[in-house]
């Protein structure tokens, strides 16, 4: 029987070489053995694969799973990855030691590829066919110059721990208006925009999605439901103390695999927010390889990859979808159907303004939470006599300080306007802009509020929140809700 | 035959629910935290999961994750280890090693009985390089294949690797010893790191009565400084989770930790030794290490499946009659767990290991020391959440260079101490083998 083991039949030492040299008794041990099925074509110097060195900041899962096909779809090249985010590789992209870099993917809320091929640092794209279309909505997916290009989409959803739900019955949080209910009183982790980088997007796309005044109105009464937490809305979601957060679409599509409770649910209103782009460097030492991997990221092959990894993201070839089962959320569907309300790019300017006065309206939060609850309390009763000063009430909780012509006016963005100096250097100007204005927070640190004209009009707005508060308040204890 | 080994089986299944879920196995398989953790300890895990899949940047970028290399293997411990699973080998000589690397050595012993570090390349080629700093060279692997005929006839392909280096960028490395490895899975291993050495030993003196010699490796303890037994790695060559963590770090990373302050660049490795140091020493802190520690200590195990087929119950016999149990024990029990006593108290596991070193005869052999372990010497890796890697990692690769394509071929490979339980395998009919496998795909 040993006669049949692998110890008899291969070769009884390691088998290792150096440069590519059999020892003289493991060939003949091989070939005397007479138990080999095939040999291995003798071992010669491999030619040199390429190198295409790629700076990204995508997770390791990603581009693991991207650079393996790559390298097997492409056995001329292989790739070297180096990570970092965005902002940092802006800045290494300027040193000396960068000169071997081919290829800039990123993934963030703000195209910082937009910022270097301003700088010339980038050159054209190949050509490609007219199945990645040049945007969506108003989110482009090229720019004019070519010089780079959207991979991939990142959308606004809700994620929902849906055994919570079933256990708290509550209504299925299908829309925005969903949140605002009784129901949910306490039970949405919101993201606090005023503490949190990016966090006014959610604001945008409410706004958007229902006009100013109503979107401040609907926004009033989800956040008198709302949990505000500098982080951790996943975990929170993930362990049942909060059943749905509102978050961009990337975590909660990779929770909805990752546990069984968790379900991405995509808003009746809803946007894209952001798209993630890729560029070759003007200086890349193999921009042949670079062209090969940008193509093949924008291939059938390499965006079907792109759901599938631990960060999922929507792919930028409508065709692929057809590929990616019903349950793959299509944007570009969406878009035709008129779901994705956001027009990201359009609260360009007024990012600090809106923030601001978010920031006004939960000021004292506890409080509004409170008499949204009074005034919920008041409606289930409903009693006619009561109906007027609770209506009353419920306009008063609604109610922004401002219009929307007002917020756009030049006064208001002078006052949320930063110090020369401080503008941000380069903002693409066809693209979603984040955070280019003062927020009066930061401000405040060095600067009296008599000086500060954003911190002028933000305590502005509170004061009217809070008048509109007490008043509210009143009314209620009138009618004793 | 130890019968408290067989008898242990069924006790085994049974307690596996106390670190398990029932859910129907997905990629996230082994991404499963053992149950019972309260909040502060989920917060803990999840700090630790996120360094865990964090890759490091070149220094001077990257803030609190500056420190890659100036050589390493890979960016993040994920790489390495997908989905906290099982890393896989190249299938030509074409495809680079993605989450599988080379061990080197010189012979003769290193510090505190180490494998004697190449001159030149340290214990391991570091195939990458930040900018402006080469890379050590390339490794390539090409598959010879052999036939080997089994009892009732059937012909079984295998096939072993031969490396290569090319593009060696510090010197040649004749008379290396070479070791090529592929990433293991990471979860389930604070329940072994709870498991007494006390225990070990008992499995060990059992086995003497069936001429199987399992016996520790003795490694050093960095922490302690002081010889310790080897639990982790595939010669056990590590006594600890925060040991082998940090050591994978400054292997295949580069990045520092309090237990391995100092970058790892050879004498003649000059744009290494010359390259920009992150601001920050040690790269990775103690408390992120001690997060990372919490992390994979409290990694569970996946669950059994299909324990009531008729087929897996045959299989599960013809394991522990063919001899293969004496090593791939089947159940034991752990102390309360060393750091984490209260969230890992004594539990009954199922591992299908001993932790033992154990001779695998020479076509296993690698032919490299390490502290005690022989060049034919391997751990008994632990076989709980096998029949899962083609789910979780997308291949059916396994044995440390991933040379067997499945684990028919993974227990044929098997030689030395185990040539008894192989040819016990081999000699069974067809159906009894498919049995065994299908028990094995249960686990």
């Amino acid at each position: 029987m040993n006669e049949h083991t692998p110890d008899q039949t291969l070769p009884d030492e390691p088998v290792s070489s150096v440069s590519g040299q059999f020892s003289r008794r493991q060939f003949l041990t091989l070939v005397a053995g007479g138990a080999m099925a095939a040999l291995a074509p003798p071992v010669l110097a491999l030619p040199g694969r390429k190198t295409i060195t790629v700076l990204t900041n995508h997770n390791d899962d990603t581009f693991s799973l991207i650079e393996e096909a790559f390298e097997k779809a492409q056995s001329q090249y292989r790739v070297k990855l180096m990570w970092m985010m965005p902002p940092d590789a802006t800045k290494f992209l300027h040193r000396s030691d960068s000169a071997s870099m081919d290829v800039w993917w990123q993934a963030a809320p703000h195209n910082h590829i937009a910022d270097i091929a301003k700088e010339g640092l980038l050159q054209p794209l190949p050509a490609f066919d007219d199945g990645l279309p040049s945007a969506i909505g108003k989110v482009p997916l090229v720019n004019a110059e070519q010089t780079y290009r959207a991979t991939q989409l990142t959308a606004f959803s809700f994620l929902v721990n849906t055994k919570a739900i079933a256990a708290q019955q509550l209504p299925w949080p299908s829309d925005w208006a969903v949140l605002a209910r009784p129901e949910y009183a306490g039970k949405v982790a919101l993201s606090d925009p005023v503490k949190v980088r990016f966090g006014n997007i959610v604001l945008d796309v409410v706004l958007q999605s229902y006009g100013w005044d109503s979107g401040w109105a609907l926004l009033s009464e989800i956040v008198g439901n709302a949990v505000l937490l500098p982080k951790g809305l996943t975990d929170e979601v993930s362990s049942g103390r909060l059943p749905v957060a509102l978050h961009v679409d990337i975590v909660p599509n990779a929770e909805q695999r990752l546990r069984q409770p968790m379900e991405r649910v995509y808003p009746a209103h809803s946007g894209i927010v952001n798209a993630g782009y890729i560029g070759i460097l003007k200086s890349s030492p193999n921009a042949e390889g670079a062209r090969a991997f940008v193509e093949f990221i924008l291939s059938a092959e390499g965006q079907q990859l792109l759901p599938r990894t631990d960060l999922p993201r929507l792919p930028v070839r409508p065709a692929v979808y057809a590929s990616l089962g019903k349950a793959q959320f299509n944007p570009f569907e969406a878009q035709q159907s008129g779901r994705l309300t956001y027009r990201p790019g359009e609260e360009a300017g007024q990012t600090a303004i809106v923030t601001a006065l978010f920031g006004a309206l939960v000021k004292d939060q506890a409080r509004l939470s409170t008499l949204w609850a009074r005034v919920h309390a008041a409606e289930k009763k409903a009693d006619p006599a009561q109906a007027t000063k609770i209506a009353q009430a419920r306009s008063l909780l609604q109610a922004v300080p401002i219009d929307s012509a007002k917020a756009s006016s030049e006064d208001i963005k002078k006052a949320f306007r930063p110090p020369r100096g401080q503008q941000a250097t380069s903002t693409p100007a066809d693209l979603p802009v984040q955070n280019q204005l003062q927020v009066p927070e930061a401000a405040t640190e060095s600067t009296s509020s008599q000086l500060n004209p954003a911190r002028q009009v933000a305590e502005s707005w509170e004061q009217a929140y809070a008048g509109n508060q007490a008043q509210a308040a009143k009314l209620l204890e009138e009618v004793g809700a | 035959m130890n019968k408290s080994l067989i008898l242990g089986y069924g006790l085994a299944l049974m307690m596996a629910s106390v670190y398990v879920r029932a859910e129907e196995p997905t990629r996230e398989a082994y991404s499963q935290p053992v149950s019972g953790l309260d909040a502060n300890a989920m917060n803990t895990f999840y700090r630790g999961r996120t360094e865990f899949l964090q890759s490091w940047a070149v220094p001077p970028e990257g803030g609190n994750v500056s420190g890659l290399g100036p050589l390493f293997n890979r960016l993040a411990c994920a790489s390495c280890h997908q989905k906290n699973g099982r890393g896989h080998s190249p299938d030509t000589a074409d495809e680079r090693m993605l989450s599988m690397l080379v061990r080197l050595s010189l012979p003769g012993k290193g510090p505190h009985g180490s494998p004697m570090p190449h001159p030149s390349y340290g214990t391991q080629l570091n195939e990458e390089g930040i900018p402006g700093v080469p890379g050590e060279g390339r490794a390539s692997i090409h598959w010879q294949e052999s036939s080997v005929r089994l009892a009732d006839g059937t012909n079984l392909k295998l096939r072993k690797p031969k490396l290569e280096f090319v593009d060696l960028a510090y010197g040649p490395l004749d008379g290396a010893l070479t070791s090529p490895r592929v990433g293991q899975p990471v979860y389930g291993l604070g329940l072994l790191e709870a498991v007494p050495v006390s225990t070990l030993q008992h499995i060990a003196a059992l086995q003497k009565k069936h001429g199987v010699h399992g016996s520790f490796n003795r490694v050093w303890d960095v922490v302690r400084q002081q010889e310790a037994p080897g639990r982790f790695g595939w010669k056990a060559n590590s006594p600890s989770l925060p040991q082998q963590m940090a050591e994978a770090f400054i292997g295949d990373m580069g990045v520092t930790t309090p237990l391995f302050p100092d970058v790892q660049c050879a004498p003649q490795e000059h744009a290494c030794r010359g390259a920009i140091p992150s601001k920050t020493q040690p790269e990775l802190s103690g408390e992120r290490l001690n997060d990372l520690d919490f992390f994979a200590t409290h990694l569970a195990p996946p669950p059994r499946r299909n324990v009531d087929d008729p087929q897996v119950k045959r299989g599960e016999r013809l394991f522990s009659t063919s001899g293969c149990a004496q090593c791939h024990t089947p159940q034991m029990k752990t102390a309360d767990h060393p750091r984490y006593p209260v969230t890992l108290p004594a539990q009954v596991i199922a591992p299908y290991s001993d932790l033992l070193l154990h001779d695998m005869g020479a076509g296993l052999a690698d032919g490299r020391p390490d502290f005690k372990a022989s060049g034919s010497q391997w751990r008994t890796p632990p076989l709980w959440g096998i029949g899962l890697v083609p789910v979780v990692n997308g291949h059916s690769q396994y044995l440390h260079d991933g040379r067997a394509r499945n684990l028919e071929e993974a227990v044929v490979w098997h030689g030395g101490e185990a040539s008894r339980a192989r040819d016990r395998y081999t000699k069974l009919p067809v159906d009894q083998r498919k049995d065994l496998l299908a028990f094995l795909e249960s686990l």
